[in-house]
């Protein structure tokens, strides 16, 4: 294998869930870069159309799919639309995710519990589904599923979302032990603190951001790209025999804090 | 096409430990991407530490050191501890441990112990590293193989073929798989990881990585 072939994704069908902003838009906008044809999906119809004309912008082969991926014939009608389009998907990012913060559990409504299972961990579940047969034919296909560090360490009074993350690397695991044999490879990316929309509130507060800071070896919020970069790494050839692993992207924050 | 996440040029990277069939991969692909090399013997075979780290001293700035583990000395600390400084001053660095391949057989019953506690041993000094070298913008991650084709030995096909079926990608390892993993972890690609572990074992269930 030619070093440089390694990044190059040209031919390549890359579908990006919840991809009109933060790690998602960057994700979709690196594989873009390295010549991938891209669909980004959002159910924000506005914030899709956005990140469409932004991303059209660099001269890239984006294309854009509305969708809820919470709703499971959603996610089966988006998968049937791009393959009717583009023949086939080598590359899915299961990404979509939403978060409600400051709910202490004794005040978390099933609502809420429900809607954020069912995009966070419903929408993995629904999109690969959809996709896995169509990678199952073509016995190859690479899945990244992100997760979050808080599936990992917990985060402060919002339940479902550390919950539903966590789902994701179980999912990720069992996935790729049934996938495997049909060189379909399955990984999960858990992002630390990444400079987003999501993570605003803590630039906002000098005393939650020093208190992050020193929590974190690299003392620093991650970027979109650094997460989008594992993303590109793990759908490369240079990740081949990688499946069934979680890739923390996080500055370091150790996972065994007895160490 | 040249991808900027490849350029290694001006970059100084010092390959530990050669006698593998993965640093020859990783070197080739380094050369070609503009990296200076320098290489140092396997560090379970350093007999006198003071010459290596005078080494270490000589090369002047390391960006990136490389370290395959076949077995560690009393002196693996102290020259972790050198390049450690060398990468300090300038406030930049990459360190990156590969363990050996896997050798799947029942360890409590062979003489293969030490090198599992070595593994662990591993894995918990890059964590704990990362945490103290993370301020000075210098990560460190490591690297676990499962079982790799080329280094593999005795009863080949019955071995071959038990193992091949307990690993979801349905074949063994190689060098190269190996090596495109180490190369992402020491390029600009990772600059948000450190303290991180990746099994590049085709999916064995990770109760098998040690």
């Amino acid at each position: 294998m030619n070093l440089h072939n390694y990044l190059d994704f040209s031919k390549k069908v890359v579908l990006v869930t919840g991809s009109s902003r933060g790690i998602g838009y960057a994700t979709a906008g690196l594989f873009a870069k390295h010549g991938a044809q891209v669909i980004i999906n959002s159910a924000n119809k506005e914030g899709l159309e956005h990140a469409a004309s932004e991303l059209d912008k660099g001269g890239s082969a984006i294309s854009s799919h509305h969708a809820d991926v919470s709703h499971p014939q959603e996610a089966h009608k988006m998968i049937a639309d791009i393959i009717d389009s583009f023949g086939k998907i080598d590359v899915l990012i299961n990404n979509a995710g939403i978060i409600k913060r400051n709910i202490p559990i004794e005040e978390h409504s099933d609502e809420d519990w429900k809607t954020i299972m069912e995009t966070n961990l419903g929408g993995v579940f629904y999109v690969s589904r959809a996709v896995i047969p169509f990678m199952q034919q073509k016995r190859s296909g690479v899945i990244i599923n992100i997760s979050s560090q808080t599936a990992i360490f917990g985060s402060k009074c919002a339940i479902a979302y550390p919950a539903s993350k966590g789902g994701i690397i179980s999912f990720t695991r069992a996935l790729a032990q049934d996938v495997g044999v049909f060189n379909i490879r399955v990984n999960a990316v858990a992002p630390g603190l990444i400079k987003t929309n999501m993570t605003k509130w803590i630039e906002s507060s000098n005393a939650e951001y020093e208190k992050i800071n020193l929590n974190t070896p690299l003392r620093r919020l991650g970027l979109p790209l650094e997460v989008a970069s594992a993303c590109l790494f793990l759908a490369s050839d240079m990740a081949s025999y990688v499946t069934g692993q979680v890739i923390t992207v996080n500055g370091g924050r150790p996972s065994l804090l007895f160490l | 096409m040249i991808h900027d996440e490849f350029n290694f040029s001006g970059k100084k990277v010092l390959l530990i430990g050669g006698d593998n069939d993965i640093l020859p991969v990783l070197s080739k692909w380094l050369s070609e991407s503009g990296a200076e090399l320098a290489y140092i013997e396997n560090l379970g075979q350093v007999k006198n530490a003071l010459t290596v780290i005078q080494k270490i001293k000589n090369l002047g700035a390391i960006d990136i050191a490389v370290n395959v583990f076949r077995s560690e000395s009393e002196f693996t600390n102290q020259i972790y501890e050198s390049i450690f400084a060398t990468m300090k001053i300038r406030r930049r660095g990459v360190i990156l441990n590969i363990l050996s391949p896997i050798k799947p057989r029942d360890p409590v019953k062979n003489e293969e112990f030490s090198s599992i506690i070595l593994r662990g041993s591993v894995i918990s000094f890059s964590k704990v590293f990362a945490k103290q070298a993370g301020p000075f913008n210098i990560r460190i991650n490591t690297v676990i193989p499962g079982v790799i084709k080329k280094v593999m030995n005795e009863n080949r096909e019955v071995f071959e073929e038990n193992i091949i079926n307990c690993i979801p990608l349905r074949r063994l390892g190689t060098p190269e798989d190996v090596a495109g993993v180490a190369l992402f972890l020491i390029s600009d690609m990772a600059s948000y990881i450190t303290g991180e572990v990746i099994a590049v074992n085709g999916g064995l269930p990770s109760s098998l990585l040690l």
